[in-house]
């Protein structure tokens, strides 16, 4: 068997001590850094782009906080800026409404004065015409002519009566 | 018809002498030259392009550097990580004989005690050294763990000694007796498979098949046997490196 054949055993010893070490330092001095450099490199890569989007997901949340903030603030502004127009819509309201009533008043005293006087004046004419009617009523009567004293004293004295009644 | 022993027989390429010594280049050095090559192309070409995102050939790279670092930490911790390129060297220099012993014509240098012993004698020595470099003569406690009554001491000691000194024994034969024995027995029903063409040429071609599945076996021990013996290495290393 050419496995024990002892006269063969120090050139295989000597050769594969020797393509070992040579294969030992190709690897070692090579071909494993290589590898090895390019694993850490990816491996750094990776890392990096972790922390960055760590990094990146940590300023969103930041954002949006700003962005909850700012929007309660929004919401409270308008609130405050609805409630005061409403506010001052209904205090120029009730201005307006006792501006109104006021000046109704007045256009109805104005108005209720102006009827009084015209009812006084129509009163007056009344009498004018009622003396006029009662003397000519009182001529074609008796044939005899009143004065005009006369029949406004009946007159007034009748007018009187009917108020005191 | 060649028998089947003859294939495992060196045959002189190159005379050569040195101190005595006959170190003639012969057939089993030239696929030693072959495999280094082949393991040195596949480490730089594939790792060439440097890719981000590897390729098919990078990532394979990449794999068989994984799979033994991860190999060497797992079983001799992190402190063994310096004697990651020994065990790697190691891995792909059994890996590429074994594989490249099954194609035909070849030369399969790890079915020689010779070259596995030399192979497992190089990890003794070294690990032997790490061992007292590190422990100094602590190392010895290898062989008398603590706790052990001191009663046993006469049995215990023989025996861790001798277990001791017959790792590079064990992982020598383990490896060359494999593939020794499966090229054997390819070669056996190859023969067979001629001898029966001489009846039949229909007749011959039925070792063929067989051939075909023990060619897989085949691989798959090629593949075992360089990933056993660089385990038990690091197994050794560990003891090395933690005394346990």
């Amino acid at each position: 068997m050419p496995q024990f054949d002892f006269t063969s055993f120090p050139s295989q010893i000597f050769w594969v001590l020797v393509t070992f070490a040579l294969l030992y330092v190709i690897m070692s001095r090579m071909a494993l850094p290589r590898v090895s450099e390019i694993l850490e490199e990816r491996q750094d890569r990776i890392d990096n782009d972790m922390d960055k989007a760590i990094e990146l997901r940590a300023e969103a949340e930041k954002i949006m906080e700003q962005y909850n903030i700012a929007l309660a603030e929004a919401r409270t502004k308008s609130r405050d800026l609805m409630e005061s127009a409403h506010a001052e819509m209904q205090h120029t309201a009730m201005e307006k409404h006792t501006e109104l009533s006021a000046k109704l008043a007045t256009d109805t005293a104005k108005a209720e004065q102006k009827i009084e006087t015209a009812k006084a004046k129509a009163m007056e004419n009344v009498k004018g015409v009622a003396m006029e009617i009662s003397q000519q009523v009182y001529e074609k009567l008796t044939g005899v002519k009143a004065s005009s004293k006369q029949a406004t004293t009946a007159i007034d004295k009748v007018t009187n009566n009917k108020k005191a009644a | 018809m060649a028998g089947p022993i003859e294939q495992f027989e060196i045959k002189p390429i190159y005379n050569l002498e040195i101190a005595g010594y006959d170190v003639s280049f012969t057939n089993s050095s030239l696929w030693m030259i072959i495999a280094i090559v082949a393991i040195s192309l596949v480490m730089v070409l594939g790792t060439r392009q440097r890719a981000l995102v590897p390729g098919r050939f990078q990532a394979m790279v990449e794999m068989l550097y994984e799979f033994v670092a991860n190999m060497v930490i797992d079983i001799a911790g992190p402190e063994a990580r310096k004697y990651f390129p020994y065990i790697f060297t190691l891995f792909v220099f059994i890996f590429f004989g074994n594989f490249l012993g099954l194609l035909p014509m070849s030369f399969t240098y790890t079915s020689h005690f010779a070259v596995t012993f030399a192979l497992g004698f190089m990890g003794f020595i070294i690990f032997t050294l790490i061992g007292f470099a590190r422990h100094g003569l602590d190392y010895l406690k290898l062989f008398m763990p603590g706790g052990t009554p001191i009663m046993l001491a006469p049995i215990l000691i023989p025996i861790e000694l001798f277990s001791y000194f017959a790792r590079p024994f064990s992982l020598a034969i383990r490896l060359f007796a494999n593939m020794l024995a499966g090229h054997v027995v390819l070669k056996i029903f190859a023969g067979f498979g001629v001898a029966l063409a001489a009846v039949h040429p229909a007749v011959g071609i039925l070792p063929a098949f067989f051939n075909v599945g023990l060619i897989g076996f085949e691989i798959f021990v090629a593949a075992l046997q360089a990933y056993i013996f660089s385990l038990l290495m690091c197994v050794y290393l560990n003891d090395a490196v933690h005394l346990h």
